[in-house]
């Protein structure tokens, strides 16, 4: 940094003193982006096995889908609480009724254990719109657990969440048109009260390890 | 007179223990999961235990509560689960092959409405010719994928 001797305009000291100046703010946006590290800090910590903390929180950008109540669902509907979300399709037989039952077991520990749940939410996204109405997928969801909330939408609408969190499906050919089956990305999704993408649970799920995670993950959180 | 009463009885216990050496697939814990109504289709699981000395391959299922069963797999590579066909599960000599939720599993499409307690019967068909029935129970699903263990033999 240059001294500190004051200049006025049109002064031969003048540019220094600009560039003085636009290097102090430069120094201190560096700091500022700096704290940044401090919130990476929390990347290191270890919340257990099968738990990926995103390097950095993205807050999603809105999204327009339908709820299971059929009214409109976006970041809206999510904001202020915590949601455990799982990708896949009412037409599943094996892995989303585990990732569903799993769910409620998370549920049931954390109440069992005295978490709090006011702000803890569980979503399943059907990302079969063909065969899954708004309908089916609340009966689906409900039988699980009555507060579970799911969610559709067109392709379009999908692609405006999914491609924000690397969420992969495709169909497969079944032996009838109708009967066609998906792949789909298997695991958990963390979204934090701001709809931030904070964290990843890879399947399988064990359940008690989630609650582990998602503890400390809250606990740093606030 | 006697005598011809012995050899029948001799020669009927030999048939059925010949059908009972041919049936050496045991069929273990079968259990349906119960699902959300209107399910598309429905998990079975069980143990196939053969006590044989050859392998023996279970080729197909029936069940007059399903509009077609289907054996498949679930396989979960770089984060994605797909479920893949099988067309034959292949229980080896003297071993075991079980079936349970995340891996391989029964598949009954199109099924009746069935809940916790029921009892759904199942045709199991091996190559051999050999055709098993089975019993199995509905359960509500547990934690990590598994069920009640009540009424264990």
């Amino acid at each position: 940094m240059t001294d500190s001797q004051p200049a006025k305009p049109g002064s031969k000291a003048f540019p220094y003193l600009l560039i003085a100046v636009v290097a102090l703010i430069a120094l201190l946006a560096g700091i500022r982006f700096g704290q940044q590290d401090e919130d990476k800090g929390m990347r290191l910590i270890d919340v257990g096995p099968g738990a990926i903390l995103m390097p950095q929180t993205k807050v999603l950008a809105d999204f327009n889908m339908i709820g299971q109540d059929g009214k409109a669902f976006t970041k809206a509907s999510l904001r202020g609480k915590w949601h455990f979300v799982f990708f896949g399709y009412t037409y599943c037989p094996d892995v989303c009724p585990v990732a569903l039952n799993n769910f409620r077991e998370v549920k049931a520990i954390m109440e069992v254990q005295g978490d709090s749940l006011e702000d803890v939410g569980f979503l399943f996204v059907s990302v079969d719109p063909d065969r899954d109405t708004p309908e089916r997928i609340a009966r689906y969801v409900e039988y699980f657990d009555p507060s579970f909330i799911g969610a559709t939408g067109s392709e379009q609408e999908l692609q405006m969440l999914t491609r924000q969190m690397g969420v992969v499906y495709r169909k497969v050919d079944g032996k009838t048109e109708q009967d066609y089956l998906v792949d789909h990305s298997a695991g958990v999704f963390l979204l934090n009260p701001d709809v931030g993408f904070q964290a990843y649970f890879t399947a399988p799920h064990d359940p008690i390890k989630v609650v582990a995670a998602f503890r400390k993950i809250r606990e740093f959180g606030e | 007179m006697k005598f011809g009463i012995i050899v029948t009885s001799v020669v009927a216990a030999l048939f059925l223990s010949a059908n009972t050496w041919a049936t050496d697939v045991e069929v273990k814990d079968p259990w349906i999961a119960e699902a959300p109504p209107g399910a598309f289709a429905v998990g079975a699981f069980m143990t196939l235990s053969n006590s044989a000395g050859i392998e023996r391959k279970l080729v197909s299922i029936s069940s007059p509560a399903a509009e077609r069963v289907e054996m498949h797999t679930t396989i979960i590579k770089d984060g994605v689960a797909s479920m893949v066909e099988q067309s034959e599960l292949l229980i080896p000599a003297g071993g075991e092959f079980v079936l349970k939720p995340g891996g391989y599993h029964i598949m009954l499409i199109r099924p009746q409405a069935m809940k916790a307690g029921d009892e759904v019967e199942m045709m199991l068909k091996f190559a051999n010719g050999e055709v098993q029935g089975v019993t199995a129970q509905v359960r509500k699903r547990m934690s990590g994928g598994g069920h009640a263990h009540h009424h264990h033999h």
